[in-house]
């Protein structure tokens, strides 16, 4: 048990810094993927709702403590996503190729949505036009490019999860 | 007897999730508010991701340096062309510069104005990490406690302000940029005739150019003007450039307007910050007495009142 919780945060852990280090170079006028998403939606994708939720809520945790941003604000979409995307895939033949594409933008624009929410419940305003513009679109690109390579290690990592 | 069973554990099941996605919604607006934070969990997690992290950028800015390198070989003739424009253009400008720190020079010989000097102790620091958060700006740096940082000292480089350090942690450190919609510098408008008081907070609609607010709408601020610190507010020492103004506009109906402003700093291609660790501003040198006329001297230690000459102080 120990060594397939460790063998997860290492995956958690180096996605996190290739997104937080690496792509940064790499970045559309300062926006680059949410890996972390990826990973909640494939996780929950191939292991169903209730492990998706928990990986949601660890991925979002692990987001917001290393980084310093509102505590919770990638922890309540993140398991809200995961519930969601564990609980469609149950109901769908998971093999089908273009699933990730469709989990991945569905999963992009809803955490984008749920997250621009919670930012004006607290009272920030700006013009959500010109920030989905600027935000979502350069975000949701990335995180559909990125969509095959974090679902194909997901899936690799799930299956020799399960083999051990 | 087992589907009913299941069917309770299913039920369970749904509260709990129910239950914890609430507190959690609930979560983020008390840490908004400041009345929740977990500086130990945060101090933690920071310790555990940052050696990779600082081994993650140093390969990243290895391949940027290769890449970099390869592209400014591939332009060199143009840049050279661009160089040498530039070149002349500088000779212009200094020119013109050195006419303006004589008449500088000219002005405090003029008032006897001596102006005391600002020094700052500074540790260098690299930028390890960026947070991609679409909602606040943040980046981690490779200093932190160990190397005398604390919380809440000012980021800045070369070129200006970059933020402040909203969290130290032993070996680094989270720092707040200025574009951080929570983040807010007490700035003035450097013109002399100007020096208007405003307060600069992140945009979230516009990340990488934050406004500068809380400007009444006769105040004069033009496009071009540069921002400054103004000291005020105790955490950044007066005088560091935040930006320019690129454009003014009036706050819908009120009697404010704010400045969009253009950073001083390049924080997409930030790499290197220093942390102003102390700073202290030089006291003013004691006045001098002046020259007084032989045979009416006057001891200027003595009380005003003493000697029966009772209107002098004034």
């Amino acid at each position: 048990m120990n060594r397939v919780f460790i063998f997860w945060f290492v995956i958690a852990a180096l996605l996190f810094v290739v997104q937080t280090a690496l792509m940064p170079f790499l970045a559309w006028d300062g926006i680059t993927a949410d890996l972390l998403l990826l990973m909640t939606l494939s996780y929950s994708f191939f292991r169903g709702a209730q492990m998706g939720t928990l990986m949601g809520f660890f991925l979002g945790a692990m987001q917001d403590l290393a980084t310093g941003t509102f505590f919770g604000i990638n922890i309540f979409p993140k398991m809200v996503l995961g519930y969601l995307c564990g609980s469609f895939a149950n109901n769908l033949f998971r093999e089908r190729g273009f699933l990730p594409i469709l989990t991945t933008a569905a999963g992009t624009a809803a955490e984008y949505f749920i997250q621009l929410v919670i930012v004006l419940l607290l009272g920030y305003k700006f013009n959500v036009f010109i920030n989905i513009e600027r935000t979502l679109l350069p975000m949701m690109c990335w995180n559909l490019l990125l969509a095959y390579p974090v679902f194909g290690l997901i899936h690799w990592a799930v299956k020799k999860t399960r083999d051990t | 007897m087992s589907r009913v069973r299941r069917e309770h554990d299913s039920n369970r099941k749904l509260w709990i999730l129910l239950f914890v996605v609430i507190a959690v919604f609930c979560l983020i607006f008390f840490s908004a508010r400041g009345r929740f934070s977990t500086p130990y969990t945060s101090r933690a997690m920071t310790m555990v991701i940052s050696p990779f992290q600082r081994v993650a950028s140093w390969v990243g800015d290895q391949a940027h340096w290769v890449t970099s390198n390869i592209w400014d070989i591939i332009t060199v003739h143009e840049q050279n062309k661009m160089l040498r424009n530039e070149v002349a253009q500088l000779r212009v400008q200094n020119l013109q510069a050195n006419e303006a720190l004589a008449e500088n020079e000219r002005l405090r010989a003029l008032w006897g104005y001596k102006q005391s000097a600002v020094k700052f102790d500074m540790v260098t620091a690299r930028v390890i990490g960026r947070e991609s958060d679409t909602w606040t700006r943040m980046i981690v740096i490779n200093k932190g406690t160990m190397d005398g940082l604390e919380d809440d000292m000012p980021v800045v480089t070369e070129k200006g302000l970059v933020g402040r350090i909203s969290e130290a942690g032993p070996y680094s450190s989270k720092v707040q940029l200025i574009l951080d919609p929570r983040s807010s510098v007490g700035t003035l408008v450097q013109r002399g005739n100007s020096r208007v008081f405003g307060i600069v907070e992140g945009d979230s609609g516009n990340p990488f150019m934050p406004r500068m607010k809380n400007i009444s709408r006769n105040a004069d601020v033009e496009e071009g003007d540069m921002i400054v610190t103004s000291g005020f507010g105790g955490v950044y020492p007066k005088g560091i450039a935040v930006g320019t103004a690129s454009k003014v506009e009036n706050d819908g109906d009120g009697l404010l307007k704010h400045a969009v402003i253009e950073t001083a700093v390049d924080f997409q291609t930030l790499e290197d910050v220093a942390v102003i660790t102390a700073s202290r501003e030089a006291p003013p040198e004691p006045l001098v007495p002046p020259e007084q006329t032989p045979g009416t001297e006057t001891n200027p230690t003595e009380p005003a009142n003493a000697g029966g000459n009772g209107g002098a102080a004034n």
